[in-house]
């Protein structure tokens, strides 16, 4: 901004912090939001939900996901049963072959070894648009975050890119011009074809994170989709609906929880746009759902469960403490007078959480749908 | 795990705090600092909230340090820095939703309030870094080495930080330091 004045002085800064304090602080509201998302661990299944709400384009149709039926002999627990029985071989899910499986939400970029010891903290694959984190052992702090993506389909914007790329085999690499530019963040992008962008940002001082993230770039290679597993099974989803975007999360802290999904579906014989999301959300909550927004309405199979309608309109069914799990499943508010409580409950009922997938990903199941 | 920096720091009174108690104290300056932080209080209520969900995983351990508040400060602010980052890549600046208050202090002539207008939206434009650390020195009268604890770095980056956002708002401050207190 241009301006004719001269230099100001430092109490200028203090006064204009003075003149947008905050005074009138509701210190119950916050802490009972405090608890309420401690309790409920919701604000993930928030985001991701309005997130891919927000997203639903007409790029809906174009995932027509084909998956043979869920093994009905599985060994597996269940709000419906809690118990657990045999398995059985996992049926083959078959892709899309046009131009937009590059963005299939149960299949994602392939990433080779990485250079240093990161694990995946979460992927989440959304209409035009595939992110993967990675964190830091030890530093919480640090991330290493690659996003593959479509800026038409995605509506993301393309990388801002500094001048003077460096080439990395056969790629032309630029230096992001990051809004944070100046802090202790780097980025690199890159064009694997026109009108497609992969970025990766690394926190960390400009030279580790730079040659950290050209280490790195070798092994990212998004023409080879790879299928993203889930540590759930929908034992039950209603005719016509499809999955539109996906999201799973592995946190190494235990008080985190050590995992959460959460499957997004469009009606996919809706039309264009499709309207509204049937919402699937699994994760780990030891608490026990005694009080407010949490109490229980109802039960599954013994398990405590609530159905209600939140403020915005949106229909959920609760299943708690199913073997340290709770289950969520929404309809969101365009679906109104799509889904009754019996609808949601049956569907609530079918989840499958893959028996030790809280702590071995390696049970996980790349047939997340029936 | 190392033991935290701020573990360093000498303790105010050194007793256990309890989470609950701890929060219902500090909310109303972790929101105050969290909204000037992210220009918008909707944003820094948000910020606050999921920052003390992670503190209380955490809290056997960052009740034993000697400034339980000033790591819960370091996680507000991590929160904000990475808000975006979390969410999708973006490069769309802040925007401030929060209206001057006015309220008690005295009117301000129309030239001062337009100056002070145009100063708050050049902080939005800040880098992050650079404005959290201006609003920890100017707002929350921080030293450079309590800065460095909450934003993880070096008292010289800090000045680094700071030099740039003042230059880049054009404020004249001959020495950095004599923008807070002497550093401890």
């Amino acid at each position: 901004m241009t301006r004719s004045r001269g230099p100001r002085d430092p109490a200028e800064l203090r006064g204009v912090f003075a003149d947008h304090e905050v005074r009138d602080v509701d210190v119950t509201g916050l802490l009972a939001g405090v608890r309420d998302r401690i309790q409920r661990r919701r604000a993930r299944r928030r985001t991701a939900g309005i997130l891919a709400a927000g997203v639903a384009t007409a790029l809906v149709a174009a995932v027509p996901i084909v998956v043979s039926s869920i093994p009905d002999d599985d060994h597996s627990t269940t709000a419906d049963s809690g118990t657990s029985t045999g398995s059985t071989e996992p049926t083959v899910l078959s892709l899309p072959t046009d131009g937009t499986a590059d963005f299939d939400p149960t299949s994602t970029f392939s990433v080779g070894e990485l250079p240093s010891d990161y694990v995946v903290e979460y992927s989440r694959n959304e209409p035009g648009v595939q992110t993967r984190i990675y964190l830091a052992p030890d530093d919480e702090q640090k991330q290493v975050v690659i996003t593959y993506f479509d800026p038409e389909l995605s509506g993301l914007p393309a990388p801002l890119t500094a001048p003077d790329p460096q080439t990395v085999g056969e790629l032309e690499v630029f230096p992001m011009t990051l809004d944070t530019a100046g802090s202790e963040q780097y980025g690199l992008a890159w064009q694997p074809e026109p009108d497609r962008w992969v970025t990766v940002t690394s926190t960390g001082s400009d030279e580790p994170a730079r040659q950290e993230l050209l280490d790195l770039i070798p092994s990212i290679d998004v023409g080879a989709q790879e299928l993203l597993s889930f540590p759930i099974q929908a034992g039950y989803i209603p005719e016509g609906f499809g999955l539109l975007a996906a999201y799973r999360d592995v946190q190494a802290d235990p008080d985190e929880g050590q995992l959460r999904t959460n499957l997004v579906l469009v009606d996919q014989l809706a039309g264009q746009p499709p309207g509204g999301t049937l919402s699937i959300f699994v994760e780990n909550d030891p608490q026990e759902p005694t009080t407010g927004a949490r109490a229980p309405t109802t039960t599954v199979s013994g398990n405590p469960a609530r159905y209600g309608v939140d403020p915005d309109g949106n229909q959920c069914f609760t299943v708690y403490q199913v073997e340290g799990m709770s289950y969520l499943v929404c309809a969101s508010s365009e679906l109104v007078g799509r889904f009754a409580e019996d609808d949601l409950r049956r569907i609530a009922a079918g989840i499958v959480v893959i028996p030790g997938a809280a702590t071995d990903p390696s049970v996980w199941t790349d047939q997340p749908l029936p | 795990m190392e033991r935290s920096p701020i573990a360093a720091l000498q303790a105010e009174d050194g007793r256990p705090v309890d989470f609950e108690e701890f929060a219902a104290q500090r909310l109303p300056s972790l929101i105050r600092y969290a909204t000037m932080l992210a220009g918008s209080r909707e944003l820094a209520e948000d910020v606050v909230q999921d920052a003390l969900v992670k503190a209380h995983a955490k809290w056997a351990r960052i009740a034993a340090m000697d400034r339980p508040d000033l790591y819960v400060k370091q996680i507000v602010t991590n929160e904000f820095l990475s808000w975006r980052r979390r969410r999708r890549i973006s490069t769309v600046a802040l925007q401030p939703d929060i209206e001057p208050r006015g309220g008690d202090r005295p009117p301000s002539h129309d030239q001062t309030s337009a100056d002070r207008a145009a100063l708050w939206a050049e902080l939005a434009r800040l880098p992050r870094q650079q404005r959290a650390v201006l609003v920890l020195r100017f707002y929350e009268g921080l030293t450079d080495k309590e800065i460095a604890i909450v934003l993880d770095c070096s008292p010289g980056t800090v000045r680094g930080y700071g030099s740039r956002a003042l230059a880049a708002l054009r404020i004249e401050l001959a020495d950095w330091r004599d923008g807070g207190e002497e550093d401890r």
